[in-house]
């Protein structure tokens, strides 16, 4: 079976943090998470075909991801700098057009276009936690909760690799 | 700034024009007489001996040196600064050019200026933006073949406070390329010559006026903004594309963003939301004017509608715009506990080295992956530089 027919691409980029993650996962709301950790390991991604031993992408064994109590972390599919509530930076201009946004950061000067779900996510970045952010996707739109919550942690990660959320409300999610 | 064997001879007739492009005027002195003989043959109805000296822009021609075979070289100076030098004869009516432009970005801040074409169809300004090589000028001069009116082929001039579309009605620079479109087109070339334009190669100029008495536009209001691509297939297509997309593409190309600062973004986000956006990819002329024409003849409504017939884009990230309910409808579906239709976020980034860079796509992202949040389909450089999403190899 390839990796296409099982409803993931191959992708085995590395976000800063290192660690070799599934970014297909994030956009692709089907997959099942048995097969997003599987695919973790990207050097099987090459050749197309699925690695005998599943990785996961948190290092934790599934006795201790079945003991957490985080939705995101029993997963293991949290990313692993996630901020677990950001908070929007103050100085950050938003500029809403239609149901999108643009976003400017004075003090990198970069522009942030956000499609209406990533704005949708970062209206609510109000210092709630990314399961509450998760769970208000859900209530608006015709999603399922796992796939929101990845979603969601990887628009948050993202924004914040940019440093748009206030430091003192970053609570790095230690996997 | 200039050499001791530089000479200009001030105001000799021979050496000497001044003229009155639109609302801009230009004082041309030069070294090399066929720049001026150039520039008023190119220019013979825009030659003005009135226009106020104090305020035209101040180009320069100064011979300085030669080459190693012994040609007279000249450097080009507009307002007094060095716009390009060391040019041999053929190369210097381009860098008059640019100094112009130069000039025009440097001096006119209350005009909000973005790489584009600017055109006028039946009253409603359109902004063609993008880079060099998207084959903006080549559109222009297609679309003034049809009725269209010109406002300029290198910049859209958004007056700041009443966001119209202003002209500035240089001849427009036609590259070797697009040579027989344009004879084709049954344009007349200005001066049976080849100048050499470092950027592009050989080029050729047309003015505006040679097409009708009416060619150019009054100011303007802006109705459409599009992003034309050249892939050189021979059926166009023309997709729309969110506001906020058409927004940072406009960011992009925005000439002069530093001096105008804070209030660039809040200009651009009034601008795209009185107007239409599209992605254009260009192909046959006739059949490119054909379909703009038939597209911008309807409603914005029907835009979308237009978007589901042959030789528009129906698939893609803008298809699902297509079903994207208004706003009063979204708050109706939430109201009574619907559930909009799910999107997967993207996030895309434009940092302040990539804007003028030269992308392949008009927000200057990666064009394959981001918008709709896809995966990228190709291991491409441009995607793993730009898509912030981070998705791609």
């Amino acid at each position: 079976m390839t990796e296409r027919d099982r409803g993931v691409r191959r992708c085995d980029a590395k976000l800063p943090f290192g660690a070799p993650v599934i970014e297909s996962a994030v956009l692709d709301g089907d997959v099942p998470k048995d097969v997003i950790a599987e695919w973790s390991g990207a050097d099987h991604l090459n050749d197309g075909e699925l690695p005998a031993t599943p990785k996961r992408l948190t290092g934790r064994t599934a006795e201790e991801d079945a003991r957490g109590t985080d939705t995101s972390e029993r997963c293991g599919w949290r990313r692993p700098g996630a901020s677990a509530s950001p908070t929007r930076r103050t100085d950050v201009r938003e500029y809403p057009i239609d149901d999108e946004a643009l976003v400017y950061d004075p003090q990198t000067q970069v522009l942030y276009h956000l499609n209406e779900t990533a704005f949708a996510i970062w209206r609510r970045c109000d210092g709630r936690r990314i399961e509450e952010l998760a769970s208000g996707l859900t209530e608006e739109y015709d999603v399922n909760p796992e796939t929101a919550l990845d979603h969601v942690s990887t628009v948050v990660e993202i924004l914040e690799t940019g440093g748009l959320f206030a430091p003192e409300a970053t609570n790095v999610v230690r996997v | 700034m200039s050499s001791g064997s530089e000479t200009t001879a001030p105001n000799d007739p021979g050496r000497f024009v001044r003229c009155r492009i639109g609302e801009f005027s230009v004082a041309l002195r030069s070294d090399l007489k066929q720049v001026v003989d150039d520039f008023a043959a190119i220019y013979p109805r825009e030659r003005s001996d009135t226009a106020a000296e104090g305020q035209a822009i101040q180009i320069e021609v100064r011979r300085s040196g030669r080459s190693r075979i012994g040609r007279p070289l000249y450097r080009v100076y507009a307002d007094g600064e060095e716009v390009g030098g060391w040019q041999r004869g053929n190369g210097v009516f381009p860098l008059v050019e640019w100094g112009i432009n130069l000039r025009i970005i440097a001096r006119r801040s209350e005009y909000l200026q973005f790489h584009a074409a600017s055109m006028a169809f039946q009253g409603n300004g359109a902004i063609f933006a993008g880079d060099s090589g998207r084959g903006k000028s080549t559109l222009a001069a297609l679309l003034m073949t049809r009725g269209w009116q010109y406002l300029c082929d290198e910049f859209a001039l958004v007056d700041c406070s009443t966001l119209k579309l202003h002209a500035f009605p240089k001849a427009l620079c036609i590259k070797a390329g697009s040579y027989a479109i344009v004879r084709r087109l049954g344009l007349p070339f200005a001066r049976r010559r080849d100048y050499i334009k470092q950027s592009k190669g050989r080029v050729g100029y047309v003015n505006p006026r040679d097409v009708g008495p009416d060619a150019v536009a009054e100011p303007t209001a802006i109705r459409y903004v599009m992003f034309p691509t050249y892939a050189g297939g021979t059926t166009p297509r023309l997709g729309p594309i969110s506001r906020a997309e058409a927004a940072i593409g406009l960011f992009r190309c925005c000439f002069n963003r530093h001096a105008i600062g804070d209030d660039t973004l809040p200009i651009i986000q009034r601008l795209v939301s009185g107007a239409s956006c599209f992605r254009l990819e260009v192909g046959e002329p006739h059949a490119t004017g054909t379909l703009l024409e038939a597209t911008l003849n309807t409603s914005p409504r029907g835009v979308e509608a237009h978007a589901a017939r042959p030789g528009t884009m129906t698939t893609g990230p803008h298809a699902r715009r297509e079903h994207t309910p208004s706003l009063t409808t979204r708050r109706e579906m939430l109201r009574v506990g619907a559930k909009l239709a799910y999107v997967a976020p993207s996030v895309l980034t434009l940092s302040a080295h990539q804007v003028f860079a030269a992308a392949s796509d008009p927000s200057g992202i990666c064009s394959t992956a981001k918008h709709t949040g896809q995966l990228c389909e190709t291991d491409t450089d441009c995607c793993s530089r730009q898509c912030a999403i981070g998705i791609c190899k």
